[in-house]
């Protein structure tokens, strides 16, 4: 041990350098007058050597977590995915097959509120969401049209038969439709499962919701109730 | 790569192991808070929200990204030691610990990957991306011992 010429505190020899660098940087002091050749010596052998970063190695590191960067935030944001419609805007008008047979026009529903689900078959969430709807669709479907569209997102491929065999196992009994060739995934912009949008008599939207509601049948109650006021 | 000194590539090392524990701790969280949406989907084939939901996402109630959160924290912690000059760890040397990490790390990762590809039969670019990590950082400790 060694005592700190500047601020007395006894030191290990082999940190003596180190401390003093550290806890006085604008102090001159001339260690070999401190230390004797011997004590410097058995510092520097006991004294961990850091491996050199160098000024190319910055640059080359700099350069790589800048890349890792932008693919990491690229594979969580996705920006490549449609935003889709906003609140306010008229909802993209599209034709896809329906479970009932023949198609489904959206703009057919024109003067009627309209709760439009875009799902998936295999998707655990739409399952759970079913349920809530089923009961939602008793309390609203005097006065607003539902219509959920399957945009085969996850799982095995979604067909009619499917679709209409997920409608019975529910029991929830509007028309459901096949979003086959992805025409209305891609005008909604639809990048999860299930998103739900709100329309109002007009056809405009009110509100969407993507993923489950999170406040579950009062949402909807609540965003229904301004789609039927609007 | 010739021309990075042993720092260097500790350095990187240590980088590259941070982005993996950001990246598993963010599959975790999507594991533990968004469990009831689809997420990270390009499409039925490239899809988070598949591999999330197979069995394969968990281990007794535990996310696997769990394994790597602790796996990339593990290889953080060894090149932040060598990186401040500490060369023995137990009966190893510090370059061999990061190997035998890395090493496991690659080998985990190649498992789930396959994983993937033959048995849930859909790809979680953000699983890719970590074991491309694991690859890269398994890439350096192979070459750590030779440098200086």
């Amino acid at each position: 041990m060694k005592k700190c010429p500047v601020c007395g505190v006894s030191v290990k020899v082999e940190n003596l350098e180190r401390h003093v660098g550290n806890q006085h940087p604008h102090e001159t002091v001339d260690l070999d007058r401190v230390l004797t050749a011997g004590e410097r010596r058995a510092a520097r052998g006991k004294s961990p050597t850091r491996p050199a970063v160098t000024a190319r190695g910055i640059a080359v590191i700099s350069a790589v977590v800048l890349v890792v960067a932008l693919l990491f935030a690229i594979a969580v944001l996705n920006p490549f995915r449609g935003t889709g419609p906003g609140v306010g805007q008229y909802a993209p008008e599209f034709t896809v097959p329906s479970s009932a047979g023949g198609e489904v026009t959206l703009s057919t529903y024109r003067g009627t509120p309209v709760l439009l689900e875009f799902m998936d078959v295999d998707c655990a969430a739409c399952q759970q969401e079913a349920s809530v709807l089923r009961y939602v669709y008793e309390n609203y479907s005097a006065s607003v049209e539902f219509l959920s569209v399957s945009v085969d997102f996850v799982g095995q491929a979604d067909t009619l038969e499917r679709i209409n065999a997920f409608r019975t196992s529910h029991g929830t009994p509007w028309t459901y439709a096949h979003d086959r060739d992805r025409v209305a995934r891609e005008a909604y912009g639809v990048s999860a499962t299930p998103t739900t949008f709100f329309l109002d008599r007009n056809g405009v939207i009110v509100h969407s919701i993507r993923g489950s509601a999170p406040g579950g049948i009062d949402a909807y109650a609540e965003w229904l109730d301004k789609a039927i006021r609007a | 790569m010739p021309t990075l000194s042993r720092g260097d590539r500790l350095l990187l090392v240590a980088a590259l192991a941070g982005f993996g524990v950001l990246n598993a701790a963010y599959l975790m969280w999507q594991w533990y808070a968004a469990a009831s949406d689809s997420w990270c989907d390009l499409d039925a084939y490239f899809s988070c929200t598949k591999v999330r939901d197979s069995p394969w996402s968990a281990i007794g109630g535990i996310p696997t990204a769990t394994v790597g959160l602790a796996g990339f924290a593990v290889l953080v912690g060894l090149a932040g030691l060598a990186l401040r000059g500490t060369e023995r760890l137990g009966p190893w040397s510090l370059d061999r610990w990061l190997l035998l990490f890395a090493l496991t790390g690659a080998a985990v990762g190649a498992g789930l990957t396959v994983v993937e590809v033959f048995v849930i039969q859909a790809i979680c670019v953000l699983c890719v991306f970590g074991f491309a990590l694991d690859l890269a950082i398994l890439g350096l400790a192979v070459t750590l011992p030779g440098a200086s």
